[in-house]
């Protein structure tokens, strides 16, 4: 009994992130696989020095140029969780431009204005 | 869901699905993930604590985090795939993946996330009993993967289709293909299909009398992606295939008529002999049938369960689909590394066993009709009534002639 109640529990959570999904942004945990193809290009820069794109790889463990198979809501949640946490210290500045699925081109910069 | 083919010690046999106190189908469903884990060395791509959802993981950060759960993962694994107390090592190895995934962002993707949660719910599922956590947990997936493509503008349109494709298709033919046509019109068309069978498999799994021609239809959408993409999705097509088994019944006996003077008899008999490691296949010589057409009497080999009746090849794909050695076997041919050609061969392997997915779609229509009588079934058992007695006694005889 108290394993299916746990089974039940992990299932009802799931549902209730499919549905919360619907009112945010982010797709994280909530079963939307490869529903958005996110093109984009990642520039950082750090006391005014460009990163490599082996050094973007190495800090964010994302390419600085690749297509990110989900929303692009995660992909800037990532990044601001980053900056906001192990990397509060050095002041980065980051220029993302995107383009979901296709579309025209969007840009995020960090830190926001 | 009583499972017959428990016995007392579990078997270190890797083959060997029952005799455990996890459900047979379960067990088995397990072993393929398992075994998929371990050749694609999936184990080796856990993270360390980076970015996590939830921070309070975040002190655990350090490279010990990371071993500590690659060893969770790769002992459930080879514990599973020896029967060593395999509730636990179900719900350790799932536990390991899904911490990974709430451990690190960027590692958080649907086909991990599958993984995890069905080897815990196999932990989870009552021996004995339905798995229905686990049908439940493809039909949550199938309703979250469809519901986020119907509420999305770019998938009702076609575009998100057409962006995917022109990522994920290798190769000019689907280019070429939707430029026959008028603009969007196959994206859309794709796009939609995929929605209307993600959002068709989530009663089509739970009702059990869609159960079997929806397990079809996903295998086949599933295989179709993976020949048009040449991608598995990391391990996406092995976890989510693999739970197919646990919607199929399991036979506890087959009764194998052989022919021995026929060499395609005798090949049989030696080969299925060979792999039947749960001892559910009671044999017998294949004698003429009374009143049976003359065709009937040449068979070479004939398959008899308590309703149904197979002979010929149609016998030999009931042999291999009724024993667990077969899905092991095309879990190693697909998930064997560096195969380039793993999608070609699930094409061959799809088309063997297509006649089943019609004669699912011919049951599923006949079981709106009033059904007939087994004849076929009757003339069978009546060439050798000795052979029933024995099996209905529930005899581990392989021969019984």
């Amino acid at each position: 009994m108290i394993r299916q109640s746990l089974g039940i529990g992990f299932l009802l959570l799931q549902v209730g992130s499919i549905v919360r999904c619907q009112t945010v942004e982010t797709r994280f945990l909530c079963w939307a696989p490869y529903n958005y193809m996110t093109e984009y290009r990642l520039d950082v820069r750090i006391q005014g020095r460009a990163l490599t794109p082996a050094e973007i790889q190495a800090r964010y463990h994302h390419a600085a140029h690749d297509v990110y198979e989900n929303a692009a809501a995660n992909l800037i949640a990532m990044l601001q969780q980053y900056e906001e946490t192990y990397g509060r210290s050095e002041g980065a500045t980051l220029v993302l431009r995107y383009r979901v699925n296709r579309g025209p081109e969007q840009v995020w910069r960090w830190p926001i204005r | 869901m009583a499972d017959p083919m428990r016995s007392a010690a579990p078997s270190w046999h890797p083959l060997r699905c029952a005799g455990t106190d996890m459900a047979m189908p379960v067990l088995l469903m397990a072993k393929l993930i398992a075994l998929a884990y371990l050749l694609r060395f999936e184990w080796r791509t856990i993270p360390g604590v980076f970015l996590p959802f939830v921070p309070v993981l975040e002190p655990l950060a350090g490279s010990w985090f990371a071993w500590v759960l690659k060893a969770a993962a790769v002992g459930g694994a080879l514990a599973l795939l020896f029967n060593r107390r395999v509730r636990v090592a179900s719900i350790v190895m799932g536990s390991a993946v899904l911490l990974a995934v709430l451990a690190s962002k960027p590692y958080s993707y649907n086909a991990r996330v599958i993984t995890g949660a069905l080897l815990v719910l196999a932990g989870l599922t009552t021996p004995g009993r339905e798995p229905r956590l686990i049908r439940a947990q493809i039909a949550v997936m199938y309703l979250g993967a469809g519901l986020s493509k119907l509420t999305d503008a770019d998938w009702r349109s076609g575009e998100a289709f057409a962006a995917w494709a022109a990522h994920r298709i290798p190769g000019d033919w689907y280019e070429e293909t939707s430029a026959l046509l008028p603009e969007d019109v196959l994206s859309a068309a794709l796009g939609w299909s995929a929605i209307l069978v993600e959002l068709w498999l989530v009663p089509g799994l739970l009702v059990p009398r869609l159960r079997v021609v929806s397990v079809w239809l996903a295998i086949v959408f599933h295989t179709t992606l993976l020949v048009a993409t040449r991608e598995t999705f990391g391990m996406f097509y092995y976890s989510v295939l693999a739970s197919f088994v646990v919607y199929f019944k399991w036979p506890a006996t087959l009764v194998v008529f052989h022919d021995p003077v026929r060499a395609a008899g005798r090949a049989a008999r030696f080969c299925f002999g060979q792999i039947d490691v749960e001892g559910v296949l009671h044999w017998a010589r294949n004698g003429p049938a009374p009143g049976a057409p003359g065709r009937a009497r040449r068979d070479w080999i004939r398959v008899v369960a308590p309703d149904q009746l197979w002979s010929g090849i149609a016998g030999v794909r009931q042999l291999l689909l009724a024993n667990p050695a077969t899905f092991l076997a095309i879990g190693c041919v697909l998930a064997f590394p560096r195969n380039p050609y793993r999608h070609w061969m699930s094409l061959p392997i799809l088309l063997f066993f297509l006649p089943q997915l019609l004669q699912s779609l011919t049951d599923a229509v006949r079981r709106l009709r009033i059904p007939a009588p087994p004849a076929r079934i009757e003339i069978a058992l009546a060439a050798a009534p000795q052979v029933m007695s024995v099996a209905s006694r529930g005899s581990r005889s392989r021969r019984c002639h």
